[in-house]
């Protein structure tokens, strides 16, 4: 059973998904964020498509 | 390459370093002004160019430098315009549930990389941030773009770190749903 105050909904977690991109995260909302992706398939693949994001803006003008 | 041919590919390569410009400083005469700059730098400096990189990847490093000064010359434009699309709510509700889980899965990308070889998936990305409103296409293309860091946007365009992930939070949000209905829907239909 998980504690309740390290259980966040996709919404947290997509906010959280996006801040790492920008700074390190506290220990605390790390272990959030790796509880509910384990969990939750589709947040995992909103966490690459972030990454991927990232990566294809860099390619403009390349 | 003779000088006379570099000097000519320099200057072809003035629509692309424009669409760029346009995409990152959403201001068309701050646009020119910056191409124009680099234009000049470039072809100044055309004898430095050794030849090892690509000419464009040269140029757009050029075009990276001013468009930040761009930045610079038009902070309390930028700021006010960035302030003001902070302040707006954004709750993307027809994504979540009232409980914050998600409505409708996000599509499976497959191997969104292998999008990098066609021209096409550019078109569409720039489009994509194209669409987005001006202050927050000018953070996320400073963040992901330019590859400032968040303390660095904050200084450029004098709003808080906190306003500065909010912004780059609903980009990416916007921005990944646009790639899914503009391009991988299409993909994986096709």
């Amino acid at each position: 059973m998980m504690v309740q105050w390290l259980k966040i909904t996709c919404r947290q977690a997509q906010v959280l998904l996006s801040q790492r991109q920008d700074r390190s995260l506290g220990p605390l909302d790390v272990l959030r964020l790796r509880l509910h992706l384990v969990a939750c398939d589709w947040c995992s693949r909103v966490a690459r498509q972030f990454r991927f994001l990232s990566e294809a803006v860099r390619r403009i003008g390349t | 390459m003779d000088a006379a041919s570099l000097n000519q590919a320099i200057a072809e390569l003035r629509p692309t370093l424009l669409r760029i410009a346009r995409l990152q400083l959403r201001n068309d005469a701050w646009a020119e002004d910056a191409v124009s700059e680099t234009l000049i730098s470039a072809l100044e400096g055309a004898g430095r160019f050794s030849g090892q990189s690509q000419l464009k990847t040269w140029v757009v490093g050029i075009l990276k430098h001013k468009i930040i000064d761009q930045f610079r010359r038009g902070g309390r434009e930028v700021s006010i315009e960035a302030a003001t699309e902070a302040a707006q709510v954004e709750t993307f509700d027809e994504l979540y549930a009232p409980d914050g889980h998600r409505v409708d899965p996000p599509l499976d990308w497959g191997d969104p990389e292998a999008s990098y070889s066609r021209v096409q998936f550019f078109e569409i990305l720039q489009a994509c941030v194209e669409e987005l409103p001006a202050a927050l296409a000018r953070v996320f293309m400073m963040r992901e773009w330019l590859e400032l860091d968040t303390a660095q946007i904050c200084k450029e365009i004098g709003i808080s770190a906190t306003n500065c992930f909010v912004m780059l939070h609903r980009a990416r949000i916007r921005l990944r749903e646009c790639l899914e209905h503009r391009w991988f829907a299409d993909e994986s239909a096709s």
